[in-house]
């Protein structure tokens, strides 16, 4: 049940009527088998894997906490259970794969679907388990509740990651949440924009990507270049897009997620990037690799290591190919250069000077993208050979859509600039909007209601194009 | 608080008028209507004046001539063929036309290719075949029941929202004055029936045959089936007699979709179980009905010639006036072993290797040779059964020849790409 599809939309609506309409006490378990069915819209069989890691973390949790001699062996023993379940269904064919090239052998694929949402709701439950064996929190013994975290839907399949100390109290307070009209409101406004970021910007742009991708021996540079521009954009809007139609969805129920990014391509250094694009899994990766590793604690060689590791695991996580590798290892890399050479965190008053860094960023990151969007190793080799050709150029790209949705793109574009760059300089939409007149108001919210019912796009051939981070 | 609720549902109120007039003005400004819309708009205006409807896809809209039918039957005759009409659409065309006609017989055609969909897995282009049908509807339970069934769930929206299939063109400036000036022409041209004859243009695929247009396991799917029982229930509350036919297509198509005989036992074993009628006019005996290469346009849709010749025969075997035992095989693989031996076309393919091979398609296997010719020049055969060549981009008249027994000398104009 993808969330911009009308299932979801009578799913929720159905949801969001009960929520209010029932006891207080109640909510949680709508809440939990809500979050279940969700789940298992994709697969009935998804939600057992999801139940297993839910016990397995639970009990090491209480046992790490009743036991604090042997806590190291409980702890050991939640995170290696849910790596190797993670490991099996999302590594197990690579690994194999990478065996027999190397030994020649013939071990035969495993046939395995990879279930939706796992390298995320294993990361929650792995980070449950540190936090109490870190004495951040007491393990939770309200096994519903329990449950509740690890599988609450908008922030299930795709996050973001969730902390248990952030999420454990909300869940908990909304025994005494009111219907709060205002955020209400806000919820609703920021699934509108997720949905917009997604429907009408992230849609086109996969068609111009993946004709250009999918038939990379007819371009050379110039239509490479663009697609891949066009794909950083791409992939930011379907990302950001989900991770807010979740944020909005959960503050309707008067539960706050954190934010996952802070307009990113505004950033200015390779290190600022990361500390605004997917948030909870930069994080995530500092709290609970980075500094359990060392983090900068053991001289400046052994910190640039550890910086190297997060981002070629941080790689990794995001896909079973050696592509993903590199584009983790490229951040990386950068990463460590910029400590080295001290860019990352060198502040720049000049306009010219702070816009070349964006500039510069942008163009590291986008080829970085390269490798993230190519099907495997050999896609990104043949590309990146594309790329010395000068087979195409301009029209290539213009020709994958007709001049009515370049013109819906780039307004769309436009107003993502706009709306990224006030948020960026502080801005709240929210608040400039609640300050203008009810007629400006009332032509936003009819403006939003065209766009997201007149303009929307789902595809070509009406499949609701999955969110890309689904994969992971 | 009271008040705080009366002026929040005012202001909801005025939010629902606010977009209910920007759909008006996103329909006015970007809503083509397709040239093959005009079926229910006609129905409504009928007036219990049907009183034999036709239904099915192009075949029905091509194959029967509505006018001739009345003249002969002295029976008002609608034909609501309509591309790509499936069966949920025909049921209901059907409904709708019984709001307002006293129907006595309906007619519905079987082409194997239509019915074997779901909803789901309707495209764009499918779905604008839908939507010249309910666009035209009024509002009305069916309507809506019609619209949750027939489009995907991802497709609601455009199915309930109009404005929303096309807003886009909004953004384009040429397409935007292109259909405010269509809007001064509301007369929709009247389709005519074409008079295109086949064997006088190119008559072969030069590519692998589509996969899309043969045979299945499945030629009709669940949905489809559903809406076929639907059809024959309300058929009969409403004391109508139900007859499925399956218009003529072209030797050559069906000889190259697979075995079909095996569709036709699937739609007899239908009409069997529900007690209905059903006709395939392609087992029709040569002496009964004879449409040759001349009576179509294309590999299966008739052509004003044999549109005039296939409805003069329906009359007569609807009339009773001849026997059907006496006019139809019972499969096609009997009449393809006694029918005379005939060559119904041929296929040009690239093999593996980059050259062309002929493939013929003929009522049964038989011995025969070619001559290909380009720019007035014979072209050098070879392979096994000398059916190879090897040839570019470009004109190329290929004959086919049989022996004496068989009697067979045919040529086609062929245009190869080149792939």
């Amino acid at each position: 049940m993808l969330f911009n599809s009308v299932q979801f939309g009578i799913f929720f609506i159905i949801i969001f009527i009960l929520y209010y309409s029932i006891k207080k006490e109640w909510r949680m378990y709508l809440l939990l088998v809500a979050s279940y069915y969700f789940y298992m819209q994709w697969n009935v069989k998804y939600s057992l894997l999801l139940m297993g890691i839910t016990g397995l973390s639970y009990v090491v949790g209480i046992g790490i906490d009743k036991n604090e001699k042997r806590k190291k062996v409980w702890l050991s023993i939640g995170c290696i259970g849910s790596i190797m379940l993670l490991i099996f269904f999302k590594y197990s064919n690579f690994l194999i794969e990478n065996i027999n090239h190397f030994s020649r052998g013939n071990i035969p694929a495993i046939n395995i679907i990879l279930p939706v949402g796992i390298s995320f709701y294993t990361f929650q439950a792995i980070g449950y388990m540190v936090d109490v064996y870190r004495k951040d929190i007491k393990a939770e013994k309200n096994i519903c509740k329990y449950a509740l975290f690890v599988s609450y839907f908008p922030q299930l399949a795709s996050g973001p990651i969730a902390r248990a100390k952030n999420l454990f109290y909300q869940i908990e307070s909304i025994k005494e949440t009111y219907f709060d009209i205002d955020k209400v409101y806000k919820g609703l406004l920021l699934m509108a924009w997720g949905l917009f970021e997604k429907t009408i910007i992230s849609n086109r742009l996969s068609i111009v990507v993946d004709q250009i991708y999918g038939n990379y021996e007819e371009y050379g540079l110039i239509p490479i270049t663009l697609a891949t521009i066009l794909y950083g954009v791409q992939i930011y809007c379907d990302f950001d897009g989900y991770t807010n139609v979740a944020r909005g969805c959960s503050r309707v129920l008067g539960i706050e997620l954190m934010c996952n990014f802070r307009q990113p391509y505004f950033s200015k250094s390779i290190h600022e990037f990361w500390d605004r694009w997917h948030i909870s899994l930069s994080s995530w990766f500092q709290d609970y690799l980075y500094i359990p590793l060392g983090g900068n604690r053991k001289g400046k060689y052994r910190k640039y290591i550890n910086v190297m590791l997060v981002f070629l695991v941080s790689g990794l996580w995001h896909g079973a190919e050696w592509n993903f590798l590199i584009w983790g290892g490229i951040h990386g890399a950068i990463n460590v250069l910029e400590e080295i050479f001290h860019l990352g965190k060198r502040k720049c008053n000049s306009l010219s000077g702070k816009i070349r860094n964006i500039i510069v960023t942008f163009g590291i990151v986008d080829f970085a993208w390269l490798f993230f969007r190519a099907n495997d190793m050999n896609h990104a080799v043949e590309l990146i050979k594309q790329m010395c050709r000068t087979t195409g150029d301009f029209s290539d790209i213009i020709v994958c859509l007709d001049r009515a949705q370049w013109n819906v793109l780039f307004w769309g574009m436009l107003l993502l600039f706009v709306v990224d760059y006030m948020r960026y300089k502080g801005k709240s939409i929210y608040d400039f909007l609640m300050k203008q007149e009810i007629w400006f108001r009332y032509a936003v919210y009819i403006g939003i209601i065209v766009l997201l019912v007149y303009f929307q796009m789902y595809s070509v051939t009406y499949e609701p194009h999955q969110f890309i981070y689904f994969q992971f | 608080m009271k008040n705080k609720r009366i002026v929040m549902s005012i202001k909801i109120l005025v939010l629902i008028l606010c977009v209910v007039l920007v759909n008006k003005i996103i329909v006015f400004c970007t809503y083509e209507r397709s040239e093959f819309a005009g079926t229910v708009e006609q129905i409504y205006g009928m007036n219990d004046n049907i009183d034999v409807l036709l239904l099915g896809s192009s075949h029905a809209d091509v194959s029967f001539d509505e006018k001739l039918l009345s003249e002969l039957w002295n029976k008002n005759v609608f034909n609501a063929g309509t591309p790509v009409q499936k069966l949920d659409v025909s049921y209901y065309i059907l409904k709708e036309a019984l709001k307002t006609n006293d129907i006595e017989k309906v007619y519905l055609d079987m082409f194997y290719y239509m019915y074997r969909d779901n909803p789901e897995s309707r495209t764009n282009a499918q779905l604008e075949f839908v939507y010249i049908v309910s666009d035209e509807m009024k509002w009305s339970l069916d309507k809506v029941k019609f619209l949750l069934d027939a489009c995907p769930t991802e497709g609601l929206i455009n199915g309930f929202v109009k404005g929303s299939r096309d807003a886009t063109n909004i953004m384009d400036l040429e397409t935007f004055e292109r259909i405010i000036k269509a809007k001064r022409h509301t007369k929709l041209p009247e389709a005519a029936n074409t008079d295109d004859v086949i064997s006088e243009r190119e008559y072969s695929i030069c590519v692998r045959t589509e996969e899309d247009y043969q045979l299945k396991k499945d030629n009709i799917s669940d949905y489809s089936y559903k809406y076929l029982e639907k059809m024959v229930k309300l058929c009969r509350e409403e004391n109508i007699e139900l007859v499925l036919v399956t218009t003529p297509m072209t030797d050559y198509q069906l000889s190259i979709i697979g075995n079909y005989d095996d569709y036709i036992s699937d739609v007899r074993e239908f009409a069997d179980k529900m007690d209905v009628y059903y006709r395939d006019y392609n087992l029709c005996k040569h002496e009964t009905l004879n449409v040759d290469e001349g009576s179509f346009s294309d590999i299966h849709h008739l052509n004003s010639k044999g549109t005039k010749l296939f409805t003069e025969t329906f009359v007569q075997l609807e009339n009773d006036k001849i026997k059907y035992e006496d006019c139809f095989y019972d499969t096609y693989q009997q009449k393809m072993q006694e029918i005379n031996p005939d060559c119904f076309g041929i296929n040009v393919f690239r093999t593996e290797e980059g050259d062309r091979e002929i493939i013929p398609v003929c009522s049964q296997n038989m011995e025969l040779d070619y001559e290909v010719i380009t720019q007035g020049e014979s072209i050098n055969l070879f392979g096994e059964k000398r059916n190879k060549f090897k040839a570019e981009e470009g004109e190329y008249i290929i004959k086919v020849i049989s022996n004496e027994s068989f009697g067979i000398s045919k040529q086609y104009r062929v245009s190869l790409g080149a792939e």
